[in-house]
C-alpha cells in the first residue's frame, strides 16, 4: 500500500473590503439604523464567501441625491497622488484593511480586526488621493485614505521591524516612495485605470436658521439640516488590468532597503 | 478588481451557446495606436516588457433572431439600463427564464429606480471553500428593497450578493439606536459592524449593516473556512488531501 500526501496550500480571499459574500434565504428586515435608511440585517445561519473571478464586476455609480448611504463600484477611472504620509498603524488582522486608521488627524488605537495576539506595528501610507472617471464626469478627492493592502501594493518585502520613522526620517527614502507611488499610479492610468469601490453618505449638520432647543442627555440631538459637502469613503482600489508580477516588482519601492 | 483580467469573459456569456460566445482576440497595439478612444494614452511601451503590451479585445458575434427575442425579454427586467453595463447589455441570458421568475412580492421589482444589473448568476458564482461548488440554476436573487417591502416576502432559494465595504469597531459606550416595522426606538450593543454593499440593490439605498456581537449573528463566520475575526481570519491554510492508492500485486496486469 502506498499511501501519498498531497499538501496544497489554498489561498482563500478574506471577507475584507472588496470580498464578496452571499447571505442564503436572508431574513426579511425588521430593523432599521439611521432614521429608517439602513436596514439591519440578522441571520441565524452563516454567510458564505464568494469569488467573481470570471466576471467583471458592473458598475454602481454614486448617487449624491441619496439620502442614505450609497455604495458606489467604478471602473477605469484614474488617480491621481495629492499627498503622501507614512504613519504606523497597529491592525493584525487581514479583515478590516486598516481602512479608517487616520481620521479626523488623530491615528486610531486599534481596528475592527484587532486582537492581541497578533498586534505588531505596520507601516501604512496616508495617502490624497484625485480620483477622475471620464465617463461619468466625475471628480471628487480622498483625504487621509490608509489601506494595508495598497501599502503592500506599492511597497514590496516590507520588514517586520520597520516603522514610519524609518521611512520619514530618510529623505532620500521618501523621496524614492513617493516617486513610485506616482509611477505606480501613473501605471495604471496609461493603462486601463483601477476599478475602485467605496460609499457616500451626505452628512447633517446642526441647523444654524433655528434656535436649538437645550440637549439633556446625548440622545437628545438639536435639529439637523443636510450638510452640503459630501465626503467620498474608498474601500478598495486595484487595478483595472493587473500587471505582471514582474512588472509590479519593477515598480514597487523595495522596503528592503530600508534595514 | 486586481484578480479580475481582461481574459475573462463576461458574466452573462452562457458557456453553452456557441454563437455569443465572445470571441477574444490578442493584438498588440502599435505605437501609433497608443492613443484610445478614451483619451486615454498606453504607458510608455518602450519601457515594458513585451507582455504588458498586450491587449486583448472581446467581440461578440451577432445573436440569431430566435435568440434575439429572448435577450429583449431578458433587458425589460434591467428597467435601469443606466448604459453602465454595456458589455453585457447584448448579450443573451441562457438561464433568464429561470432566474428571473422571482417571488409574488417582486412587483415592486419593476417600480422605478429598481436595478435589475447583469451581474453574475447565482449558479456561477464559486462558493470559497476550496472546492468549485456553484449555486443551483434554481437560485435567484433578491435584494434589499424586497426584504423590507413586506413581511411576506419568500425567500426561498433567494441568495442576496454582498461586497463588504468596511468594519466600525465598538467603543465601550457604543449602541445603535434602531426603529423596526411598528416604529418603536430601541437600542443594541454590538462589538463590531459589518457595512456591506447589496449589489443588486435599488438605486440610492444599497448598504446594510449586520451588527455582530454576542448573540447577534454570531455565526456568521462559521462557514467562511473558521474565518473569523482573530488571528487567523483571511490567511492562507494549508488543506492536506490524501490519496489513497492500493498497490498489491493483483493490481498487476498479467498476461
Amino acid at each position: 500500500m502506498v499511501i501519498i500526501a498531497a499538501i496544497k496550500i489554498q489561498s482563500h480571499i478574506p471577507l475584507a473590503p472588496g470580498a464578496l459574500f452571499t447571505v442564503e434565504n436572508p431574513a426579511i428586515v425588521q430593523k432599521w439604523m439611521a432614521n429608517g435608511t439602513l436596514p439591519l440585517i440578522f441571520t441565524a445561519q452563516s454567510i458564505k464567501s464568494v469569488t467573481h473571478d470570471k466576471f467583471r464586476l458592473y458598475e454602481i455609480p454614486p448617487v449624491p441625491q441619496s439620502k442614505s448611504q450609497h455604495g458606489f463600484i467604478l471602473s477605469g477611472v484614474d488617480i491621481t497622488l495629492l499627498n503622501m504620509q507614512v504613519t504606523n498603524i497597529n491592525c493584525g488582522g487581514a479583515m478590516c484593511d486598516g481602512l479608517n486608521m487616520y481620521q479626523n488627524s488623530v491615528t486610531a488605537d486599534r481596528c475592527p480586526c484587532y486582537n492581541v495576539l497578533d498586534r505588531e506595528g505596520k507601516v501604512c501610507l496616508v495617502l490624497s488621493l484625485k480620483v477622475s472617471d471620464t465617463k461619468n464626469n466625475l471628480q471628487f478627492c480622498v483625504h487621509n485614505h490608509t489601506s494595508k493592502s495598497l501599502t503592500q501594493l506599492f511597497m514590496k518585502r516590507i520588514p517586520k521591524g520597520a516603522v514610519a520613522a524609518t521611512i520619514t526620517g530618510n529623505q532620500k527614502h521618501m523621496g524614492n516612495l513617493s516617486t513610485k507611488v506616482m509611477e505606480m499610479l501613473a501605471l495604471g492610468n496609461d493603462y486601463d485605470g483601477f476599478n475602485i469601490s467605496g460609499w457616500i453618505k451626505r452628512g447633517t449638520i446642526a441647523d444654524s436658521g433655528v434656535v436649538q432647543p437645550p440637549t439633556g442627555s446625548k440622545w437628545d440631538k438639536p435639529q439637523q439640516v443636510d450638510s452640503g459637502g459630501l465626503t467620498y469613503h474608498l474601500t478598495k482600489i486595484a487595478y483595472a488590468t493587473p500587471p505582471s508580477d514582474r512588472i509590479l516588482g519593477e515598480y514597487q519601492f523595495n522596503a528592503g532597503s530600508l534595514v | 478588481m486586481a484578480e479580475l483580467s481582461n481574459e475573462n469573459s463576461p458574466s452573462t456569456v452562457s458557456p453553452t451557446s456557441t454563437s455569443t460566445e465572445p470571441t477574444v482576440s490578442e493584438s498588440i497595439p502599435s505605437r501609433e495606436d497608443a492613443s484610445r478612444e478614451d483619451g486615454k494614452r498606453k504607458p510608455n511601451i518602450g519601457n515594458l516588457p513585451e507582455d504588458s503590451k498586450r491587449m486583448k479585445s472581446v467581440q461578440y458575434v451577432t445573436q440569431p433572431s430566435s435568440e434575439k427575442n429572448e435577450s429583449i425579454i431578458g433587458e425589460n427586467f434591467d428597467d435601469n439600463n443606466t448604459g453602465s453595463i454595456t458589455d453585457n447589455n447584448e448579450v443573451f441570458h441562457k438561464n433568464t427564464s429561470v432566474n428571473n421568475v422571482d417571488s409574488g412580492s417582486e412587483s415592486s421589482s419593476n417600480s422605478s429606480g429598481f436595478t435589475r444589473r447583469e451581474g453574475p448568476r447565482p449558479s456561477e458564482l464559486f462558493i470559497n471553500d476550496g472546492s468549485r461548488q456553484c449555486y443551483n440554476v434554481n437560485w435567484s436573487y433578491i435584494n434589499l428593497a424586497q426584504l423590507q417591502s413586506t413581511e411576506d416576502v419568500c425567500v426561498v432559494n433567494k441568495v442576496i450578493l454582498f461586497q463588504v465595504l468596511y468594519y466600525v469597531l465598538a467603543k465601550q459606550d457604543s449602541k445603535v439606536e434602531y426603529t423596526n416595522r411598528s416604529g418603536k426606538t430601541s437600542h443594541a450593543t454590538f462589538e463590531r459592524m459589518l457595512f456591506a454593499m447589496d449589489l443588486h440593490a435599488r438605486k440610492g439605498m444599497n448598504v446594510c449593516v449586520f451588527l455582530l456581537g454576542k448573540k447577534q449573528n454570531a455565526e456568521i463566520y462559521s462557514s467562511c473556512l473558521d474565518q473569523r475575526d482573530t488571528s487567523t481570519f483571511g490567511k492562507n491554510y494549508i488543506h492536506v488531501s490524501w490519496l489513497l492508492s492500493l498497490q498489491s500485486k493483483s493490481n498487476h496486469i498479467y498476461r
